[in-house]
């Protein structure tokens, strides 16, 4: 009878601790546009010196439906410097009750090298778990330790779309007495909670609903409530550093990154020198030297240990003719330094969506690096991974927005080139001659320019194959279309593109009642609709505008006439303007003229149905045909 | 099967093999002089040379695999420089693992070398049992020759697995040696239609000695050479896996004799197979574990007194709905039925395990059948490769019908099989009797047919209308997929967007007239926007099968597949508004492909106040040749041409 006391009193201590996640507590307004529901979320950051950094964290994640499989981050980077000390999952069925334990040596370990990389000694592990019935519980904790305290964790309530919180708590702790620095973003219209001392601080987040994802939205990190923390004094792979500014931060990763690493042999500087011995212009002997780096370098990615964030030397770099973008952007500036001119290592967030740097909080930050070199009074920007991108050309992947420039001064926040609306122009010119049997042949030149030649300047590297799959989508409204000769000429120079295309198709005009008809716009068709966004809560965002300009002349097929003419259509919009006319201007001969302008900008919730509207217009018009009868 | 031999006494004789092998590092006048491949001028980079060498040694007490590979590349252009990333792959498992050693790599740039340096060569684990070596060539330019090699030691000797003479870039030279001790016999297959230049089989005497063994082996001598090899080009949409058609040798491990006199036989015939079979602890053992599911089932499922058919498609339902399956095929290793039933997590050859053991323990006589997905290639005929084999199903005769059954997908019918697995046949394993072929035969009626009447109201400028949409077979499987997968709210915007102007308003599914391999769907809708002038050019179609033909390339290398037999139909129905006439119906086509193999016909006509319009496209062959490409690619065209440039013309009275 003692022996049954004591084994219920341990039974209950047990289970006073175990919180309860069965799936019926979860409150409705979390369960509406979510896959998956965040019970917890808690990380506890402790800093014991500037080089030693515990994390511990818990998170329970229940995972309402199959794309919500993806919410439960049940997994743990490491490499030589992070370590794991803890990790454990547990299986949760609907009602709370464990199904399934999964200790750390049954995680899956494996390599963390992406596509891209051709070695990095980061790995993961990971949990594998196929779920039997839905919803279904996982809680996941982990402990690990870093020396790398630069990259003190941020914080976000809210995972991402259709994932909603019911407790978020994090908690960080300095111990060994350096400044920290935080930034609390986007807490307005959210109920958290904030309690700081000198030494901690700590939040405490309740009940964040899901956010449901919409079209032309504003990027995430936008709206959603996020922490940011930085030491003052931090630690990277061996490498001290100390920052409270961008000013500084720069200064440090100049002084320890960068500085020295731009060693030349005497061969190369005199190759070098030589390339660029008769020419005067800077501007030239910019270009000069960076094709050079384009014509003998390559991009292959192998990010070691601090090799991770500082460049392979420029003497490596020579030797083995490749590098990662660090190693590519600092051989340039080593070059450039050969010739005498000076140019900046410059850090930043690459890519499609644009991402800034944010100016008033200091942090390791950013995913690519490429050079400034001040010309003339401008600024000119050298990608180095590319061998085809001409001088200055930004594109989609690094134009506007805040970068990290690093002088031997120190750093400085500075905003990359912005493209204008009528810089990413296009202009589509055809002459084409139809045929009474329904068929259609032309040439068509198109000229590219800004962002729209970054879509089209890699054409001519393309295989034929991939270049006929590409006008076939690009006309995919032209049924059996077959292409003639393909001609390309990219003046790197005007950083402007063209294309000649001779095309050709069968029944492009079809014959009813003895009448021809066809759609006079054959070279430059608008039919994408934006999606329905029904109750829609965000702003409408068009992060990039554009011209296109068009002129088709179109031959009729011989004694036809035109029954109808197009009526001249105009649109003019905030978000833009459509204008087409058709004329005939010699008997047998029309002329259609086409200009459509999306400017970029933000917009209120209300104008995305009629921006939508508008694009709807545009597809209409585009698809409109005309009628021929024989005169 | 992957034991290797030890040993017992060492010593150091070997046996040299090697001969008027171009040195590592030398470049022939031939090599020097390249500048461009006349045969293929698309081609960014080409293999000037690549030749392979497996054969046995003695290394400290072991007989090991050697695999030697040596290739010379010529980096043509730019594009090509994706082709100085070199990776070696390697297998091990939980006792051994294979070793790459001597790994050399240069770039030739003229007369100038550039090595890699060991420091840049890299380990990668792709996965539980395979890693690989990764590195890249210095001072890759137009030009550059890059020469490597390395060798590979393999205590697995079902390793020795053949040599691909095909890549994705051509070949000039390629040639594969083996040597081969005569008790070690290897199944071959020539892949692909290219013919070899040097086909030669010689057998050498007394090749191979292990020390403490007094006689030494023969060795059969093979080299096999092909001279200008095209690059392999993957098709587009609607094939079969491109192993079927890429040049290779396949080798395959068939027996063993060890030096101690005891045979070990791999695989040999299908005869050996069946034995083998129905000891392995793998799959036949696995299959005979009737009393686990007899404890672990409620019994009415398999003994309740329903006619045979009932009680399978019980069964079937109930393993269905038991599992979920994981994503793993798994048939030949790492099986634990016992496990995954009570875990109710399972690969493909657990799950119909349990469906072959359950559907036995009922009496109803089910084999099993080893088939090969669609991805993996189609299995070789003439004799057994068990690697052809990476899946199996149920084989179920009930009253004289055969169906074929998976139970790793929920909303799949009885009868029917994955589209995954409809790669035409596999090999039945009777336990008690012989295993043989068996064809699969995907169910002929796969229909998507849509059915519509409208109205056009010319005062609101809009069309109504009610459209029936029914699918059968594979249709219907697909999209109930697809439906389960979303919301109907999602599902209906999806609907919407994909149609312009088009809005619901009002869905049902027709439970009546539904069924597992038929669905029936029904939209009230409304089509705002609806322009109309003195004269109408009305385009009856409202959504379209194929708006655009998914033949577009002109060349087609291989196979077009369609996997099962397809039928399109759209029946419109539409009321001629007041004031307004008929002036003009499109023509009707009636169009086939060579051999019936194909239909499409639009027929149009008009009666009492309403035109008919019907569009029928059946696909009556799962595959056509690639020489009947042009005609298949002519018939889509007509086909889209059909649907998108069919007009009724109606004018105001």
């Amino acid at each position: 009878m003692r022996l049954l006391a004591k084994y219920l009193l341990i039974a209950t201590f047990h289970f006073s601790f175990s919180q309860d996640y069965s799936y019926t507590l979860i409150p409705d307004e979390l369960l509406t546009n979510a896959d998956a529901v965040v019970r917890l979320d808690r990380m506890n950051v402790v800093v014991t010196a500037q080089d030693f950094m515990r994390i511990t964290s818990k998170r329970v994640v229940t995972v309402l439906n199959e794309n919500g499989d993806g919410d439960v981050h049940a997994y743990a980077f490491y490499d030589k410097s992070t370590k794991i000390t803890d990790l454990e999952a547990r299986i949760l069925n609907k009602h709370g009750e464990e199904i399934k334990k999964i200790k750390k040596k049954d995680f899956i370990d494996q390599s963390a090298v992406d596509g891209g990389t051709l070695y990095s000694d980061s790995r993961v592990l990971y949990l594998r778990y196929t779920p039997t019935d839905y919803p279904y519980t996982v809680e996941f904790t982990k402990e690990y330790t870093t020396p790398n305290t630069a990259f003190a964790p941020s914080w976000n309530f809210l995972d991402g779309y259709r994932v909603s919180t019911e407790k978020s708590e994090f908690a960080f702790s300095m111990e060994c007495g350096i400044p920290f620095r935080h930034k609390e973003s986007n807490f307005e219209s959210y109920p958290i909670e904030l309690n700081a001392t000198d030494t901690e601080i700590s939040y405490v987040g309740t009940n964040l609903e899901a956010i449901e994802t919409e079209p032309l939205s504003p990027s995430f990190v936008e709206f959603a409530p996020n922490v940011k923390i930085a030491l003052d004094r931090f630690h990277l792979e061996g490498v001290d550093g100390s920052a409270k500014n961008w000013e500084e931060f720069g200064q440090w990763i100049n002084d320890e990154l960068i500085s020295g690493r731009d060693y030349l042999d005497p061969g190369t500087i005199a190759k070098v020198q030589q390339l660029v011995q008769n020419v005067d212009d800077p501007q030239e002997k910019i270009r000069k030297v960076y094709e050079y780096v384009q014509d003998n370098t390559r991009y292959i990615s192998v990010q070691l240990g601090i090799g991770g964030w500082m460049p392979i030397s420029a003497e490596e770099v020579d030797r083995v003719k490749y590098g990662d973008c660090k190693g590519l952007t600092n051989y340039t500036k080593a070059l450039l330094k050969a010739v005498g001119i000076e140019s900046y290592y410059t850090v930043l967030f690459a890519g499609r969506h644009k991402r800034d740097f944010d100016t008033e909080f200091t942090s390791m930050q950013g995913n690519h690096a490429f050079l400034n070199v001040p010309v003339d009074g401008k600024e000119l920007w050298l990608e180095c991974t590319s061998q085809i991108t001409p001088v200055n050309h930004l594109g989609m992947f690094t134009d506007d927005r805040n970068v990290l420039k690093i002088t031997p001064t120190g750093g400085e926040i500075v905003r990359t080139r912005t493209y204008t609306d009528e810089e990413n122009y296009q202009l589509t010119k055809a002459e084409y001659f139809t045929e009474a049997n329904g068929s259609v042949k032309g040439k068509v030149r198109i000229v590219s320019k800004g962002t729209q030649y970054d879509q089209k300047f890699r054409q001519p590297s393309k295989t034929k194959l991939e270049q006929e799959e590409f006008y076939k989508s690009y006309w995919s409204y032209i049924n059996n279309l077959s292409l003639g000769e393909i001609n390309f000429n990219n003046d790197k120079k005007e950083i402007s593109f063209l294309e000649e295309v001779d095309i050709n198709a069968e029944n492009y005009l079809s014959n009813t009642d003895g009448k021809l008809l066809f759609a006079p716009n054959l070279g430059n068709r608008n039919t994408h609709i934006p999606e329905r966004s029904r109750n829609r809560e965000r702003e409408l965002v068009i992060s990039r505008g554009y011209l296109d300009e068009d002129e088709f002349t179109i031959h009729l097929p011989k004694d036809y006439k035109v029954e109808t003419l197009l009526e001249p259509i105009l649109l003019e919009t905030k978000f833009g303007s459509y204008e087409v006319k058709l004329e005939s201007k010699e008997p047998e001969v029309l002329v259609y003229n086409r200009r459509l302008l999306i400017k970029s900008g933000r917009y209120s919730k209300e104008d995305y149905k009629l921006y939508r509207d508008f694009r709807k217009q545009v597809a209409r018009y585009d698809n409109s045909r005309i009628i021929l009868t024989k005169s | 099967m992957g034991r290797f031999i030890l040993i017992l006494v060492f010593f150091g004789g070997t046996w040299l093999y090697a001969q008027q092998e171009p040195e590592f590092g030398e470049l022939t006048q031939f090599e020097k002089g390249f500048k461009s491949y006349e045969k293929d001028t698309t081609a960014h980079a080409v293999y000037l040379y690549e030749k392979g060498e497996n054969y046995f040694e003695v290394r400290g007490n072991f007989i090991w695999l050697i695999k030697k590979y040596h290739a010379k590349k010529k980096i043509l252009d730019r594009q090509g420089f994706d082709e100085a990333e070199i990776s070696i792959p390697y297998y091990h498992s939980e006792k051994s693992k294979e070793q790459v050693n001597k790994i050399k790599a240069i770039t030739h740039n003229g007369n100038t070398r550039h090595v890699v340096l060991e420091k840049n060569v890299f380990d990668v684990d792709l996965s539980e049992r395979w890693s690989e070596k990764r590195f890249t060539f210095s001072d890759v330019q137009e030009g550059s020759i890059l020469e490597y090699s390395y060798e590979i030691q393999s205590p697995f000797f079902y390793n020795l697995t053949g040599w691909n003479f095909q890549s994705g870039i051509p070949k000039v030279y390629t040639e594969y040696n083996a040597l081969i001790p005569a008790n070690y016999i290897y199944n071959r297959t020539l892949v692909g239609e290219i013919p070899l230049d040097i086909n030669e089989a010689d057998v050498r005497r007394s090749c191979f000695s292990v020390p403490g063994y007094p006689k030494a082996a023969d060795c059969e001598k093979l080299k096999y050479v092909m001279r200008d090899v095209p690059a392999f080009k993957d098709d587009e949409e609607y094939m079969l896996s491109s192993s079927n058609y890429r040049s290779r040798l396949e080798f395959e491990l068939s027996e063993h004799y060890a030096l101690n006199g005891i045979r070990e036989k791999y695989t040999k015939s299908w005869k050996d197979v069946d034995k083998e079979f129905r000891s392995d602890r793998d799959i036949g053992g696995q299959l005979r574990k009737k009393n686990f599911f007899e404890r672990n089932v409620s019994l009415d499922i398999i003994t309740g007194d329903e006619d045979q058919l009932t009680k399978a498609k019980k069964i079937y339902s109930f393993v269905k709905e038991h599992y979920t399956w994981n994503e793993k095929y798994g048939i030949f290793r790492d099986n634990r039925v016992k496990e995954a039933f009570e875990e109710r997590i399972g690969n493909v050859a657990e799950i119909n395990i349990t469906l072959i053991n359950l559907l036995n323990a009922a009496d109803i006589k089910t084999d099993l059948m080893m088939i090969s997905t669609r991805n993996h290639g189609l299995p070789k005929r003439n004799h057994p490769v068990m690697s052809d084999f990476n899946y199996l199903v149920a084989k179920v005769d009930i009253d004289g019908v055969t169906y074929l059954l998976d139970a790793t997908e929920k909303e799949l019918p009885f009868g029917m099989l994955p589209f995954r697995c409809l790669n035409y046949y596999g090999r039945v394993m009777d336990l008690d009797g012989e295993s043989y072929w068996y064809d699969i035969k995907p169910v002929d009626r796969n229909v998507k047919s849509v059915r519509i009447s409208m109205d056009l109201n010319l005062e609101e400028g809009k069309i109504t209308g009610i459209l029936d949409e029914t699918s059968m077979g594979y249709e219907s499987f697909f999209k109930r997929e697809k439906i389960n997968a979303l919301s109907e709210e999602e599902y209906l915007d999806e609907v919407e967007n994909g149609l312009d102007d088009f809005y619901v308003e009002a869905y049902e599914v027709d439970q009546d007239q539904s069924d597992d391999q038929k669905l029936v769907e029904r939209f009230s809708f409304e089509i705002q926007n609806f322009e109309h002038k003195e004269t109408i050019y009305f385009d009856p179609f409202i959504t379209r099968f194929f708006p655009e033909n998914p033949f577009k390339v002109e060349k087609r290398y291989y196979p077009v597949d369609f996997g099962f037999l397809r039928n399109y139909k759209y029946a419109a129905n539409i009321k001629v508004p007041e004031g307004y006439s008929v002036k003009e119906l499109p023509e009707s086509i009636s169009l086939g492909l060579p051999e019936n193999s194909g239909i499409l016909r639009l027929v149009c006509n008009e009666s009492q106040g309403e035109v008919f319009v019907l569009f029928d496209l059946q696909l009556r062959s799962t595959q056509y040749t690639s020489s009947g490409y042009a005609y298949v690619k002519e018939f889509f065209e007509k086909a889209v041409l059909a649907q998108n440039q069919s007009f009724v013309v109606l004018e105001k009275n």
